[in-house]
């Protein structure tokens, strides 16, 4: 498994706790994830159940990824500001960290709270990415 | 007494009375103060007589500036004594993962969730529907008969058992000290339609995520979209199905690991100590709330290696800084459980606490009665051990000293015991409802006799707080 899967298009970062799942497009339309999920082991103490290392998910089919890139564009992805937190505080929720890599602009959106806080133009940058993997799922 | 009314009014005179200017009264004036516990005994058998306070609906947000979530209904019946407590929910069940043109997608918002969604599409496109629908409710198909009532049923009792009749109040005002108040707990959920809506009356909306057995998520939480000016019932709550169960395990059990035969601590073992005790602070000074003790369970080959064992452990402990008196020894007897390692070792465990486990939706039921966690997290600014939580200042108001982040079996942190700070939110809803600001923790007691009235043995004890 490579040490890191190469150059993002985008990448979501999904945190609670000690947990936390990656899902990273590359811009040849690879799918890589990773994963910590941090359990009691048998004799009380944390112990990792992911996935550490990269794992190749799906490989996007040429047109899935340039519909993704499509959408990533007019998305308004780029426009977003670097937090985007919940309306009144939230007890206990994950985090969401998206990244954007799309000619020379560089984005990383930190969404606080994420399922509470409201965060459309992520909601829909979640669908492309779930559209164009079901797509290229042959 | 009846000077007193006579040259200030009914009303005024109780107000002195509560104000503690009695101490001017000379105690020697038996009169008076024979007269003013009559009055007072008289205000309350009038107080009873005119029944019960309330329902209203408690904000916690308005009587606490650091909170912004919670809710729920109080009344008051002083003839029986019962503060009853009501929260009201409704609950939308909605799948933990779902099929999107053949591709499983996590909603439920867990990195747990999202893995295994991941392993759901590795599977032939065929097979992965049976996989998902066990993320379904049987309400959408799903293969648990009967799981969204069991769910509304677990959610109820869980609650309700964990919260009601922990503690008792008792009246302070003068004269009124046999006036109690026991506290009963009414959790009434329904399932989410169009007769039970979210918002008033109901206090929270319940997102219940489904995921089969087995599946381990960590995420539940308590959110008002709006913060402390939304009020008290736009409160949504984030639990999976798995929630109203009591967890797998519980992170009040330490294995320490010795050498197999030794007394001496592993490396692995000193490391563990030193990191637990980082969680485990010592009470403040002047502390009147406990932090939790730790039980080392000592088992070896006899009296002298379990002995030796438990003083390795203590004084690790101890050298990290916890206080000695919070380390019990118990002598486990037998055989040491062996670790798994390729070598294995011998397992001492440590129990802090009752060590039992926690039930997700009672500690979140208890953010809806305006309590903060109190568990540590140290990847969430505020969470810190020793830091103060958000319940605090109303523990202020009690004069209690010592409510902070740490890891124990407080329901607020990592177990089920209710503590009286966990009490707090009830004792002022309390106030608000009976009208009456003279509560404390504890139950119904003699009323405090003027000396005159007292027995005469029981006179020697001198005059109470007031008579």
């Amino acid at each position: 498994m490579p040490s890191d899967p190469g150059p993002l298009l985008i990448e979501q970062r999904i945190e609670q706790g000690e947990d936390l799942f990656v899902r990273r497009i590359t811009t040849t339309g690879e799918v890589w994830t990773r994963s910590r999920l941090m359990r009691r082991d048998e004799e009380g103490w944390l112990e990792d159940t992911g996935t550490p290392e990269w794992e190749l998910e799906i490989r996007l089919a040429p047109g899935a990824l340039e519909r993704l890139r499509t959408t990533l564009t007019g998305s308004g992805f780029f426009e977003l500001p670097a937090e985007l937190r919940p309306d009144g505080a939230v007890i206990g929720a994950g985090d969401e960290i998206w990244t954007a890599v799309l000619d020379d602009r560089t984005q990383t959106v930190h969404l606080h709270a994420a399922g509470v806080t409201d965060a459309p133009v992520l909601a829909g940058l979640a669908a492309a990415v779930v559209e164009a993997m079901a797509e290229s799922d042959v | 007494m009846l000077t007193l009314q006579r040259t200030v009014g009914n009303a005024a005179a109780t107000q002195i009375l509560q104000r503690k200017l009695l101490d001017l009264v000379p105690q020697r004036d038996t009169k008076f103060w024979e007269e003013a516990y009559t009055q007072a005994r008289k205000d309350r058998e009038a107080y009873i007589a005119a029944g019960k306070k309330g329902p209203l609906t408690y904000d916690p947000s308005k009587r606490n500036k650091k909170n912004y979530y919670g809710g729920f209904d109080v009344e008051y019946d002083p003839k029986d004594q019962i503060l009853k407590v009501t929260l009201k929910g409704v609950v939308d069940f909605q799948p933990g993962i779902r099929l999107v043109k053949d591709w499983a997608t996590a909603l439920e918002g867990s990195p747990a969730t999202a893995e295994a969604a991941k392993k759901i599409n590795k599977l032939k496109k065929g097979d992965r529907a049976a996989e998902v629908n066990k993320f379904n409710w049987s309400g959408a198909g799903g293969p648990d008969a009967g799981d969204e009532t069991a769910f509304l049923a677990k959610f109820k009792s869980s609650v309700e058992s964990a919260w009601q009749g922990k503690h008792a109040f008792h009246c302070t005002r003068p004269g009124w000290e046999d006036l109690g108040a026991k506290v009963e707990m009414d959790v009434q959920v329904a399932k989410l339609d169009a007769s039970n809506k979210a918002g008033a009356p109901n206090h929270v909306k319940i997102s219940a995520r489904k995921v089969p057995a087995g599946h381990r998520v960590t995420e539940a939480n308590v959110n008002r979209p709006g913060g402390a000016k939304a009020g008290p019932y736009k409160n949504q709550m984030i639990l999976t199905s798995r929630d109203v169960d009591p967890n797998d395990s519980s992170g009040l059990w330490k294995a320490i690991p010795f050498a197999d035969g030794s007394s001496t601590l592993t490396a692995a073992g000193k490391t563990r100590l030193t990191e637990l005790k980082k969680e485990l602070p010592n009470a403040p000074k002047g502390a009147t709330v406990p932090v939790a003790d730790v039980e080392v369970r000592a088992a070896g080959k006899d009296a002298a290696e379990r002995k030796a064992r438990f003083e390795s452990i203590e004084k690790g402990l101890t050298d990290a800084g916890m206080a000695a008196g919070r380390i019990k020894f118990t002598d486990q007897g037998g055989t040491a459980q062996k670790s798994k390692d390729k070598v294995p070792q011998d397992l001492v465990w440590l129990v802090i606490g009752t060590g039992a486990k926690q039930t997700t939706a009672a500690h979140e039921a208890g953010h809806m009665l305006g309590l903060d966690d109190e568990y540590v997290n140290t990847a969430h600014a505020g969470y810190g051990a020793g830091q103060k939580t958000e319940h605090e200042p109303l523990a202020a108001k009690e004069n209690m000293v010592g409510v902070m982040h740490a890891t124990s079996d407080s329901i607020m942190a990592d177990g089920n015991v209710v503590r009286e700070q966990h009490y707090l939110t009830f004792l002022d809803a309390l106030k608000v409802v009976s009208e009456i600001d003279r509560w404390g923790f504890g139950g119904p007691r003699s009323p405090d006799l003027p000396d005159s009235l007292k027995p005469i043995d029981d006179s020697l004890g001198g005059m109470g707080d007031a008579f």
